[in-house]
């Protein structure tokens, strides 16, 4: 039986911030080890999407935007039963990224750390936010600027999604959507 | 009231030509749904990217490219440019006619919408040229919705086959350089002068250099 789509994992730009947005309101992160986060998936990840516009987003609900594909400028679509891991890349980790975001098996999602000279925090039970600096610093936080997402499938490459918002233009400023449902 | 048998005719008659009707128009309607379908199916994509070589051809049947010097040709549709497309499978093309389902969107990978975009550049970069690319693919700077293919590898050749259906890149004037040796890598896609993207040439085979992208229309 088909379900009516979700997003359980959202990239927020202009800081770096990863967001629970499913629509249950219960979903959340929960913290693993040092510098990991996990949640689950009530469904398979059937798409990334960078969308056109990046609304203002400040608190934990869910976007009913983020559901619809008439509003997505990039989307990578993932094969049922395919692994993917998305790399998250900030103005100071060009060469390497900074976290990572990572199916894991029963349709689980790993968050995990990569810079190891960066950090984790958590915002609230529904946003990790990622520092440049081992530890919460208001500038860490605030410096901390999105610049790609580079997504593989299977262990290949499928794409890379800039960070841009088409209204304003302005590097850094972007939101991405893992959706839970196939785009009809 | 029973009828008579005269009437009972009459009946049977005008049901018998009620259902032969229903039959013929109905088989009517069904070819004619095919045609307009197939018309639609083969029409939207006007310019193909096929990986393995580096071939770009004018996908549209009613398409050819037309040569504006040895470095840049065009085509000219008669639609703008709705989306950019990396299908799933890339399915062995080496002649004219249109091959593969181009025109589902249930068989694509990557989905770029470029619907909104006032101005559009698509650049093709192979492994060899990874810092520059080889071709770039642009919108009209006229605004009508003509597609430009331009050589940006100042050592490249574009070569057309006699249809001008199909355009290969190459490292000699014949284009003919022995299989593997253009090894296409990745598109990069600017928006309105911005960077929003870059594709990898990739298919579920999971070779890379193997890809079908697709630019589709409205």
């Amino acid at each position: 039986m088909g379900h009516s789509g979700d997003t359980p994992v959202v990239i927020i730009g202009g800081s770096v911030t990863v967001k629970h947005g499913s629509k249950d309101m219960a979903q959340t992160w929960h913290s693993r080890h040092s510098g990991e986060y996990h949640t689950a998936s009530t469904h398979p990840i059937a798409s990334i999407a960078l969308k056109k516009h990046a609304l203002p987003d400040h608190d934990d609900d869910h976007r009913a935007d983020d559901l619809d594909p008439d509003t997505d400028l990039e989307r990578i679509d993932i094969p049922s039963a395919a692994s993917w891991k998305v790399d998250i890349y900030d103005q100071n980790s060009d060469k390497a990224s900074a976290i990572s975001i990572a199916s894991t098996t029963s349709r689980g999602v790993l968050l995990t750390l990569e810079n190891e000279a960066g950090s984790l925090h958590q915002d609230s039970m529904r946003r990790i936010a990622y520092s440049i600096h081992p530890t919460r610093t208001e500038a860490g936080l605030k410096d901390a600027t999105l610049t790609k997402a580079v997504v593989s499938v299977d262990g290949k490459i499928a794409g890379t999604l800039s960070s841009i918002d088409l209204k304003s233009n302005t590097p850094g400023i972007c939101r991405i959507v893992f959706r839970s449902a196939p785009v009809s | 009231m029973t009828m008579t048998f005269e009437e009972r005719k009459a009946v049977t008659q005008r049901l018998v030509l009620v259902g032969i009707s229903t039959f013929i128009l109905g088989t009517l309607a069904v070819v004619v749904f095919r045609a307009l379908f197939a018309a639609a199916g083969s029409g939207d994509t006007p310019v193909i990217i096929i990986g393995g070589s580096l071939t770009f051809k004018a996908g549209d049947k009613s398409l050819a490219w037309t040569s504006d010097s040895a470095t840049q040709y065009h085509v000219s549709p008669t639609y703008a440019l709705a989306a950019l497309v990396v299908k799933a499978k890339s399915a062995p093309d080496t002649g004219d006619a249109p091959v593969g389902d181009d025109s589902s969107t249930k068989t694509d990978r990557l989905v770029v919408d470029l619907s909104g975009a006032t101005s559009w550049e698509i650049d093709e970069f192979t492994k060899a040229s990874d810092a520059s690319p080889v071709v770039a693919i642009t919108s009209s700077p006229s605004g009508n919705n003509n597609i430009n293919l331009i050589l940006k590898d100042q050592n490249g050749f574009l070569c057309a086959n006699k249809s001008m259906k199909r355009i290969t890149y190459g490292l000699n004037q014949n284009c003919s350089d022995p299989q593997n040796t253009i090894s296409f890598a990745k598109v990069s896609v600017s928006v309105n002068n911005q960077e929003i993207g870059i594709l990898d040439c990739i298919d579920q085979n999971n070779n890379p250099g193997i890809c079908r992208i697709v630019f589709r229309g409205n």
